[in-house]
């Protein structure tokens, strides 16, 4: 049992990706429950890994019994057991929502139930793509699991219908590039080495001779997953599909997928391609570019007039912020950015599903819009601030370790780049507090204008506003969970993977021949010097 | 003029004031003490010169050094309704 | 010293936190009732002798101490619960439901600040001392309270910001978690003593205080006078005993307050530079670093939080009774509010050092602690600053506000509640004042000090009497025009917005060219691809991929990248 869960991970939201179109085109009924079910279970099958990775020992699956080096390996330890669970966590919170964008609610009439159950395989694909990013050990299988996250997502925006439509083509465009650009590194690589396997990469590369060959490739996939993470400055297809996607796509999106590219990213980088020159190098000008992002994302921020695009510009920030922390690369900073990515995570998606709630639903989408919140969805505006001081790193919520953290790991860093990286990072917590607390006065200190939504509906009574009950839950709970990461920050920092992970030791099959010829070809992953 | 109609209250000030004061030097004269700190302790009435003296220098300085230049008229702008909070 | 939760049974400044989020996130509750039952829990635990103890708690793998109960601490605990319960009162008619669990919470921010034995406690506090004064002064309605606002929650997240880096650094060498007096004068030593300079509105960082304070409510700035910069005070006395950099940052704090104290002619703004010229002398004070010195700083900050809290409550009440806020507007309404003028008196005269309040018991013990350390300039310049106080608290705003001519302006009468609480600070101005030793007892540095010594009371009665005359010399001249006042604030308030939207335009137009070289290079790519395919001179079709700006720009920065990193590569 315990050696098949990571194929199960990947193979349940698989399943049923074509199991509930299928409920819904034969019954009409049970498409939604069937997809709440699976993406619970997905959950707990994430959760059950990141119990079982907690003693250190990784959980290896071989793809049709094929070990790796030469089949897929699918393997689960601390840090992807982490991202597994976040992003498992997430789908739950987006599964049981609307997803066919239908902005202005019911007024827009209603998807059919076979329209919808397919929108509902279309999101379980997503995950399954995510997942199988999050575990794959073969650089080819991750681009294959890239493309289908890829096109779910995809799918999934256009649903918006409108704009949202342009919006996921012109994600489509950047997205086909990041993956082709991947694709041919990944072809550069297993033409030196003859090998996709992410451990047996280093044993064959360490054998290789460094050449232009070899920096090409590394290149080229560093570049691909910089789209699709969002650095700065390949962030353009970010903006509009965060606006314009329907609520629970975007709630979703915004909070993991980027942060998944840029796990591969530390997977590729700062572990199997670690101690190649170019690596190194590509880190060094991440780091450079993370800044930029931090900078230019809370500057951009500022000039929003619109929630949902202030937050767009927001995210480019924070996925800067994780880059920073993923170039330097040092226990500390992984331990930062891992910190960073579930705060974010958790904050990003509780703004972005408040924000989708208001604007879509209630057509309150900028900023002057908000006035007067508090006084007519309290429970909204509670949670909207808890998400808000997160961002900014306020004390006691989860953000304001993160930021602790964060500005430690890359004071510690020294050198120009760290220094750099650490006034960034205080200059965009700044940032945030001027764009985030601009729309917290709006909520708290000020009245509806006049004739406004808010202004019209009545404080309370069965008229009173209030939002879809899946909304207020995920909205809630992920500001509850915002504020626990606060209040119980040792637990959580215990619980995130120490940086250098460990060797995996007879994880599938004879790696431990790894362990030599890793320390002496390859470097120690976890000990970078910046320049 | 309405406005310093109540002058006899500035006379009555001044005529106690100079009286107190009076009493004051005679005991201050008579119950003397030793004061460390800067040699203008030894002017006599120094007390006495400094407060008025020093305040003499700060009205010169807020008044006519600082407030001309400093001082600009109420922004027309402003929404206070004539002053009212 | 166990981990343990059980200083929240004795921790004043949590019942005051717990009772304003009660106040504030529960509608159907009177905030009135939480405010009691906090303020009346907190008062017991202050009157109960906090107890001496640390209680500790780890957090993140830091080893926090919530609660330090020593003397410093517990001084200042005493006193901010005073003048929230204070506070409270005069505001119990006026304050609505979120002003009143903005104030609890700041004031149980304030408290917690104090009692805080590391830093990361310390810090915690300390941010949220200012979003919970922020939002207070967003409370206060206007249009210009949310623009004031806004800029002092911009000035305080520098701060916070500041601060927040100067203790990571000091943690990062290798200090202790402790908040203790610093040594050495590394970065951390300079980036906290600017942190707490903002708070402590040490000029040019203290125009927040003098744009901010009288934009809130009436019952509003009657709390923000008292804690954020006397919890920097705290800061100052804890961290910084004896930096010799802050003695001549508070004289230029005294006089730069008076001086601009004389040409102002909003009441609360001129009250507002009196903090700036008080909390000059508890700088100077801790700069002198003498246990006197210290003592005086200590026992100054707890005298001055009593009679800047009946000031201010003084002008809410001129303000709220007569609807207008500028000297120029005012005058003689003394016989209308008999009593309240009285009150404001005593503030005055203590703020100004008359023997028998409590202004005189503890500014003296700084000015007799310049004397002492052989400072005579010092003690010099105090006393100028003494005398420029009392020529605009204790002359000019009354004279021009209460008495002079009368212009028959209309007085409301006002809720009982707002002379109750003016009574009860003044009874405390006077108390302190003529029973100095209850004040000395509680300071922690031992001293020996007799205030009403033959010499002293004649000095500072003729330095009084002096300015007196001085006054009723130049009355005509000092009558306050309708005009405002140049400060620091507008060097950013004015030239550094025009730069910003000049620096906006100029980025705008700089964007038809950015997208002008970018289409260039994108026909370029296309036509010279069309002509490679076609493998010889093609026409130049116009460019066959339309995007849209962001998706060009990232095929486009994706490109130049890897054009770049390749060259760079092949070169290494």
């Amino acid at each position: 049992m315990r050696e098949s869960l990571p194929g199960l991970l990947v193979a349940v939201p698989l399943a049923g990706a074509a199991l509930v179109p299928l409920i819904g085109a034969l019954f009409r009924r049970g498409a939604r429950e069937t997809a709440l079910v699976l993406h619970a279970g997905v959950f707990a099958i994430a959760l059950a890994l990141f119990a079982l990775v907690q003693d250190g020992a990784p959980i290896a699956y071989a793809m049709g019994g094929w070990p790796g080096p030469w089949g897929i390996e699918l393997r689960l330890d601390g840090l992807s057991a982490l991202m597994a669970l976040l992003t498992a966590g997430m789908a739950c919170f987006a599964a049981p929502l609307d997803l066919s964008g239908r902005r202005s609610g019911a007024a827009g009439g209603r998807t059919s139930p076979f329209g919808d159950s397919l929108l509902r395989g279309v999101l379980l694909l997503l995950l399954a793509g995510l997942l199988g990013i999050v575990a794959t050990r073969d650089l080819f299988n991750l681009f294959v699991f890239m493309e289908i996250s890829s096109l779910a997502a995809y799918t999934l925006i256009a649903a918006g219908g409108g704009k949202a439509t342009i919006a996921a083509f012109r994600y489509l465009l950047a997205g086909t590039a990041a993956g082709s650009l991947y694709l041919f590194g990944v072809g550069f690589l297993y033409a030196l080495t003859g090998t996709l396997n992410m451990d047996d990469l280093p044993v064959q590369l360490a054998a290789a001779a460094p050449g232009a060959a070899l920096a090409t490739g590394v290149t080229l996939i560093a570049i691909g997953l910089s789209i699709k993470a969002a650095l700065f400055p390949l962030h353009g297809w970010l903006p509009d599909v965060y606006v314009f996607a329907p609520t629970a796509t975007t709630g979703f999106i915004a909070a993991v997928m980027a942060k998944v590219s840029a796990y591969a990213l530390l997977r590729l980088l700062g572990e199997t391609l670690f101690g190649v020159e170019a690596g190194a190098f590509v880190l060094d000008v991440l780091l450079w570019l993370g800044i930029g992002g931090v900078l230019v994302g809370g500057a951009l921020a500022i000039a929003q007039t619109d929630v949902a695009r202030m937050l767009a510009w927001s995210s480019i920030s924070a996925m800067g912020t994780i880059l920073i922390a993923v170039a330097v690369g040092s226990e500390l900073a992984v331990t930062a950015a891992l910190f960073h990515v579930v705060a974010h995570a958790l904050a990003k998606g509780c703004f972005f599903f408040a924000a989708g709630a208001l604007a879509g639903g209630l057509g309150l989408s900028r900023v002057q819009s908000w006035a007067g919140l508090a006084s007519r969805l309290p429970g909204t505006a509670v949670a909207v601030t808890v998400a808000a001081f997160s961002l900014i790193g306020l004390p006691p919520v989860a953000g304001f370790f993160s930021k602790y953290l964060l500005l430690a790991a890359t004071w510690n860093a020294g050198g120009a780049a760290g220094a750099a990286a650490f006034a960034a990072l205080i200059a965009s917590s700044l940032l945030a507090a001027v764009y985030l607390f601009r729309v917290l006065e709006a909520v708290w200190f000020r009245s509806p204008a006049q004739g406004s939504l808010l202004a019209e509906a009545p404080r309370t009574g069965p008229e009173r506003l209030r939002l879809p009950r899946p909304l207020v839950f995920a909205v809630g709970a992920l500001a509850a969970l915002t504020l626990a990461g606060g209040l119980f920050a040792a637990a959580v920092e215990r619980r995130l993977p120490r940086w250098p992970l460990p060797e995996p030791v007879g994880a599938a099959s004879d790696l431990s021949r790894l362990d030599s010829a890793r320390q002496e070809g390859a470097g120690t992953p976890g000990r970078r010097v910046l320049r | 003029m309405n406005r310093h109609a109540s002058s006899w209250w500035i006379r009555g000030v001044f005529v106690t004031g100079l009286i107190f004061v009076a009493l004051l030097e005679a005991a201050a004269f008579l119950i003397a003490h030793e004061h460390h700190g800067g040699f203008w302790n030894a002017i006599p009435m120094w007390d006495l010169v400094f407060g008025f003296g020093g305040a003499a220098v700060l009205y010169l300085a807020a008044k006519r050094a600082l407030g001309p230049l400093l001082s600009r008229p109420e922004a027309p702008m402003r929404r206070s309704r004539g002053g009212r909070a | 010293m166990t981990p343990s939760w059980e200083f929240l049974i004795y921790h004043p400044g949590a019942y005051l936190i717990a009772g304003g989020l009660w106040a504030g996130l529960f509608p159907s509750y009177a905030w009135a009732t939480s405010g009691v039952f906090s303020f009346g829990a907190a008062a017991v635990f202050v009157l109960r002798r906090l107890p001496n103890l640390d209680f500790t708690a780890s957090v993140a793998d830091f080893h926090l101490i919530w609660y330090r109960g020593d003397a410093l601490s517990v001084l200042f605990t005493v006193v901010f619960t005073v003048v929230a319960g204070l506070g409270l009162i005069y505001g119990w008619y006026r304050m609505r439901r979120g002003e009143a669990a903005a104030a609890m919470i700041y004031a149980g921010c304030a408290i917690a600040t104090v009692l805080a034995g590391d830093w990361v406690t310390f810090f915690v506090f300390w941010e949220g001392m200012a979003i919970a004064s922020t939002a207070l002064i967003w409370l206060g309605g206007t249009e210009q309270s949310r623009r004031a606002g806004m800029r002092y929650l911009l000035f305080h997240a520098v701060g916070g910001a500041l601060l927040f880096v100067g203790i990571l650094l000091h943690l990062a060498g290798g200090g202790p978690i402790e908040v203790a007096a610093l040594t050495g004068t590394g970065p951390p030593f300079w980036l906290i003593l600017t942190a707490v300079a903002v708070n402590a509105a040490i000029p040019p960082l203290h125009a927040w205080l003098t744009d901010a304070y009288p934009e809130a409510s009436t019952a509003g700035s009657v709390f923000l006078s008292a804690f954020t910069t006397k919890t920097a005070v705290y800061a100052l006395l804890r961290i910084f005993p004896g930096a010799e950099v802050l003695v001549p940052l508070g004289i230029v704090m005294t006089l730069y307050g008076v001086v601009f104290a004389i040409l102002e002619n909003d009441v609360r703004r001129l009250l507002g530079y009196h903090i700036v010229s008080q909390v000059g002398y508890m700088v100077t004070g801790v700069g002198l670093g003498t246990p006197l010195a210290l003592a005086g700083a200590a026992a100054h900050a707890y005298s001055h939080i009593l009679y800047k809290a009946l000031l201010f409550m003084g002008a809410g009440a001129l303000i709220e009774a007569t609807g207008f806020r500028r000297l120029s507007d005012l005058g003689g309404v003394w016989r209308r509010m008999r009593f309240m003028t009285a009150m404001y008196l005593v503030g005055a005269v203590s703020i100004s050092g008359w023997p028998l309040f409590n202004g005189f018991v503890s500014k003296s013990l700084i000015v007799s602690a310049a004397a002492e350390a052989h400072a005579p300039w010092t003690e010099l310049l105090l006393t100028l600053a003494a005398v420029g106080t009392f020529l605009s608290v204790g002359l000019k705003l009354p004279w021009f506000a209460f008495f002079g001519a009368d212009r028959g302006v209309a007085v409301r009468k006002l809720p009982s509640n707002i002379p109750i609480a003016m009574g009860i600070a003044g009874f405390l101005c006077f108390a302190y004042g003529v029973l100095p030793f209850m004040l000395y007892r509680m300071l922690p540095w031992e001293i020996d000090y007799r205030p009403f010594t033959f010499d002293h009371l004649s000095s500072s009665l003729q330095l009084l009497v002096g300015t007196g005359f001085l006054f009723f010399l130049v009355v005509r001249k000092l009558t306050p025009a309708e005009k405002r006042t140049l400060d620091v604030d507008w060097l950013w308030r004015g030239p550094l917005r025009g730069a910003v939207s000049d620096a906006g335009r100029a980025l705008r137009g700089l964007a038809p060219a950015a997208q002008e070289a970018r289409r260039w290079v994108v026909t370029g790519i296309d036509a010279g691809l069309r002509r490679a395919a076609a493998g010889r001179a093609a026409p130049v079709a116009p460019a066959a991929l339309n995007f849209r700006d962001s998706i060009g720009w990232t095929i486009f920065f994706a490109a130049a990248a890897a054009a770049i990193l390749l060259v760079i590569l092949d070169r290494a």
